[in-house]
């Protein structure tokens, strides 16, 4: 559902990109800003409404939970999966599928980092992608400055974790 | 929940101040910050580029 839903969100944020200015001429309008952003807004809001069970009791947190996975990372799996992309990626796919699928790996690899924080500390970040801009920021601008590329992405991370310190200190300073 | 509120600010912070000046970035009509052709362990990676030069397939 998850995956159906990010094509969808995607889809349509393609769609009023591609037919922005016919969006802007039926409204009469000389310019609409954000509009690629507005299908996320539409479909939660349209999942909201359509699929909304009100909100939770106060009895919800004694509800049965979902069942979790034990976490364990198989190593078969994971090599199998990795065999299997970079086939596809090397022997199969042209330039703009790579690309594309370049991008949708590393948002995932993002992405999935929140389970990480939310495992250890029960904590929730909404600055993954400010983050992950940054140490792609100090990497760019090292291999721009001469600096091999297997360097500049070790120092591009070692660079942005005090950046995560001071987004950290507020959050531990404040227990509440 | 607090890491929450200070990341979502902080995340705007870093957004606005940093990722939308390109004096840092470069402008977004050239490109932003362009690093030209890259290897990494000896493996062409720089995709964006080979098709900004040969065009879409």
């Amino acid at each position: 559902m998850t995956l159906v839903g990010g094509l969808i969100i995607g889809v349509g944020e393609a769609m009023a990109t591609l037919y922005g200015n016919d969006i802007q001429n039926f409204f009469h309008q000389d310019l609409i800003s954000g509009l690629n952003r507005l299908p996320a807004f539409l479909v939660i809001f349209l999942v909201v409404v359509v699929r909304g069970r009100g909100l939770p009791l106060r009895s919800h947190v004694a509800e049965r939970l979902p069942k979790l996975g034990s976490g364990e990372i198989s190593i078969r799996g994971l090599l199998l999966a990795s065999a299997i992309t970079v086939a596809l990626l090397f022997g199969v796919m042209n330039d703009a599928w790579a690309q594309a699928t370049y991008i949708s790996l590393a948002t995932a690899i993002m992405i999935l980092s929140i389970v990480v924080l939310t495992g250890y500390a029960g904590q929730i970040s909404l600055a993954q992608w400010a983050l992950a801009g940054i140490g792609a920021l100090i990497a760019g601008r090292l291999v721009r400055a001469d600096v091999p590329v297997e360097l500049a992405i070790v120092l591009g991370i070692l660079l942005t974790i005090p950046v995560g310190l001071v987004f950290a200190v507020p959050a531990l300073r404040h227990a509440a | 929940m607090n890491l929450a509120v200070v990341t979502l600010g902080l995340g705007f912070l870093v957004s606005e101040v940093l990722f939308a000046n390109p004096n840092y970035l470069g402008r977004s009509l050239d490109g932003g910050t362009r690093i030209g052709r890259v290897k990494l362990f000896g493996i062409q990676v720089d995709r964006v580029l080979t098709i900004r030069t040969r065009g879409p397939q």
